[in-house]
């Protein structure tokens, strides 16, 4: 009995990481259409930017302040991003697949820069909160629960952002009608703008996290993605409601494979549950489009 | 109709003549001849690739799962001993079973996955890539190598000429036999009513279902011919290497084989096939360069994208559009 509540606390951690890691690309996918297949690549990259800080320039000062320095580099890597090779293609018919294709592109080329600048390597970025909590029988550490918390801030943070700001409320309007967005004044370029460097700058606070939970390596950033990309999906286009459900069902999921079957089967039951879960629901738990 | 029947001819027969003269020309040396026979090879499973993402508007990243499905078929049908399956059919049928077998997943993957749209389809398919490593580690028992490779299969044969490794320039004939085979069974497709159909559903989906068009069985058909014309290349792959390993389904071939497609031209014949002969050769000539190599890789998949959407291929339109100073045509219909 307490074997599996330990397994399902494991996993809500688990799911806790997914979905900071997951936000970023679920919001790209539901504004723009756009599957960033960069988007583990971009947390890679933050990961290891963070590593270089706190191990370089930052030495000795509190590690919170990564958060205050990193989210606004990835930020405006995100906006060059979009500006750069992503707005080129959006005159060209079909432009969602060639998006997908280029921003795989991308994706090799950080991850090889980053192993040709940093060495294969791991790297280990040094958590928060090191000391073990025990709580009601549980044993967990300190930075689970802050995982667990700043999930829970993002997510209420992402959520008030789009429905109560004007910001928010115009990156709503445009994937549901760019035309009649473009009418009532919104630009959808400097939407679409806005939206990759959110994206990235939530990469940013994945990265910094993942860094300190696993050892960073230049070819995490597919894992990662390949991940986020499942829950995505699953969620249905874009949707913060799915992207919670989705990452909680998969770290269990995830953490209860481990247990019984080792980590290689992982991957396999995800597909399963994936092909299942979408068999009954094809758009995805909570996709409109 | 002489004129452009002989025009038909000289289309194929002078690649096809230059191809055939090639290992006069070149010396034969074994390494060179490997990597023209290994051109041969990526052509066809990048012009297969094509049909599906360029013709049939599909983005499946499944293509390497099919070949190697292909090279583990043969492979594991044609050899005997401890450890095997024990049925030891001719290689030749082998190849042949490659491609049915690798036809016969294709097709029982796009039933579900051809009702999907978009990056849907490109997780289902890239879910077949993923599953297979851990697959061909559980199959240790029938013989598929586990962690480490499978050798010791048998090499082709025809009458009582055995066509060894060390050999390359039959081996090479061989090749450009199924080469030329294919390739002319796909540029037959494209042609074809049902070729068009593809094109039309690609262009302009509601036009081409108002015309009758049936969208998941043209998409599922053109999906099975894909995947099993990659099955026999992979099946061929297997029995010219005599060995395969879980490698093959790693990233560094992946990304090869897309580069050859995306810069080929997507949707544009020969383009993919032309690029495959271009991209064999710059990746061994790369290979000192090692993580760079990568990095010019996704550098050139950025660039044609973003430049010549139309890849290699659209690059005399890109030339006319310069000089007559208009827009490049992005949409040609042949």
């Amino acid at each position: 009995m307490h074997a599996i509540a330990e397994t399902m606390v494991g996993g809500v951690t688990i799911g806790a990481a997914y979905i900071i890691v997951t936000l970023g690309l679920a919001i790209v996918y539901g504004v723009s259409d756009v599957m960033n297949f960069a988007h583990g690549s971009l947390i890679m990259m933050s990961a290891y930017i963070a590593w270089y800080l706190s191990s370089t320039v930052l030495a000795g000062v509190p590690l919170p302040v990564l958060f205050i320095i990193v989210p606004p580099i990835m930020f405006g890597i995100g906006m060059l991003m979009e500006r750069g090779i992503l707005r080129p293609l959006r005159k060209q018919p079909n432009w969602a697949t060639t998006a997908i294709v280029v921003t795989l592109g991308l994706a090799l080329v950080i991850n090889n820069s980053l192993l040709a600048i940093f060495g294969p390597l791991g790297r280990y970025i040094p958590p928060m909160l090191e000391q073990g909590i025990t709580i009601g029988g549980f044993s967990t550490t300190g930075n689970r629960i802050l995982i667990l918390g700043v999930a829970i801030a993002l997510v209420i943070g992402l959520v008030l952002f789009l429905r109560k700001t004007r910001l928010g409320l115009s990156m709503r309007a445009v994937p549901q009608d760019i035309v009649g967005a473009n009418m009532v004044g919104i630009p959808a370029d400097r939407i679409f703008n806005f939206t990759f460097g959110l994206s990235a700058a939530l990469a940013a606070v994945g990265g910094i996290f993942m860094g300190s939970i696993y050892l960073l390596a230049p070819e995490g950033g597919w894992i990662l993605f390949i991940k986020a990309f499942v829950i995505v999906l699953l969620a249905g286009a874009g949707s913060i409601t799915g992207v919670i459900i989705a990452s909680f069902i998969l770290g269990i999921l995830e953490s209860i494979v481990q247990l019984q079957f080792g980590s290689l089967w992982i991957m396999p039951f995800w597909f399963i549950a994936f092909l299942t879960i979408m068999s009954v629901r094809p758009r995805g738990l909570f996709g409109i489009r | 109709m002489k004129i452009t029947l002989s025009r038909k001819l000289l289309n194929f027969g002078i690649p096809v003549l230059v191809l055939c003269l090639l290992p006069v020309f070149l010396g034969g040396s074994p390494h060179l001849m490997h990597i023209l026979i290994m051109c041969l090879i990526w052509a066809i499973v990048a012009t297969a690739w094509d049909l599906v993402i360029g013709y049939g508007g599909i983005f499946s990243v499944g293509q390497i799962a099919f070949f190697a499905i292909g090279a583990y078929t043969s492979a594991l049908m044609t050899k005997v001993g401890v450890n095997t399956l024990g049925l030891g059919i001719s290689p030749w049928l082998g190849i042949l079973m490659a491609g049915i077998i690798a036809g016969l997943v294709g097709f029982l993957i796009s039933l579900p996955c051809l009702r999907l749209k978009g990056a849907y389809i490109a997780l289902v398919t890239f879910a077949l890539h993923e599953t297979l490593p851990p697959l061909v580690r559980a199959g240790q028992p029938i013989g598929t190598g586990g962690v480490g490779s499978l050798v010791g299969i048998p090499p082709l044969q025809l009458g009582s000429y055995i066509f060894t490794p060390m050999e390359r320039i039959p081996s090479y004939w061989v090749a450009l036999a199924i080469f030329c085979g294919l390739m002319f069974a796909i540029y037959k497709i494209i042609n074809s009513r049902f070729g068009l159909a593809y094109v039309a559903l690609r262009d302009d989906e509601p036009f081409a279902r108002s015309l009758g068009v049936n969208m998941y069985r043209s998409q599922v058909t053109l999906f099975t011919i894909s995947a099993f014309i990659t099955g026999i290349m992979g099946g061929f792959y297997a029995h010219y290497l005599g060995l395969i390993s879980h490698g093959v389904l790693g990233l560094d071939i992946f990304v090869l084989v897309l580069v050859m497609v995306i810069v080929g031209g997507m949707g544009r014949f020969p383009g993919a096939a032309i690029a495959a002969f271009i991209f064999t050769f710059a990746n061994e000539l790369l290979r000192p360069l090692e993580t760079f190599r990568a990095i010019i890789l996704g550098g050139i998949i950025i660039a044609v994208v973003i430049l010549s959407p139309q890849g290699l291929m659209g690059i005399p339109d890109l030339v006319r559009g310069f000089f007559q100073r208009r827009k490049p045509a992005m949409e040609e219909v042949k």
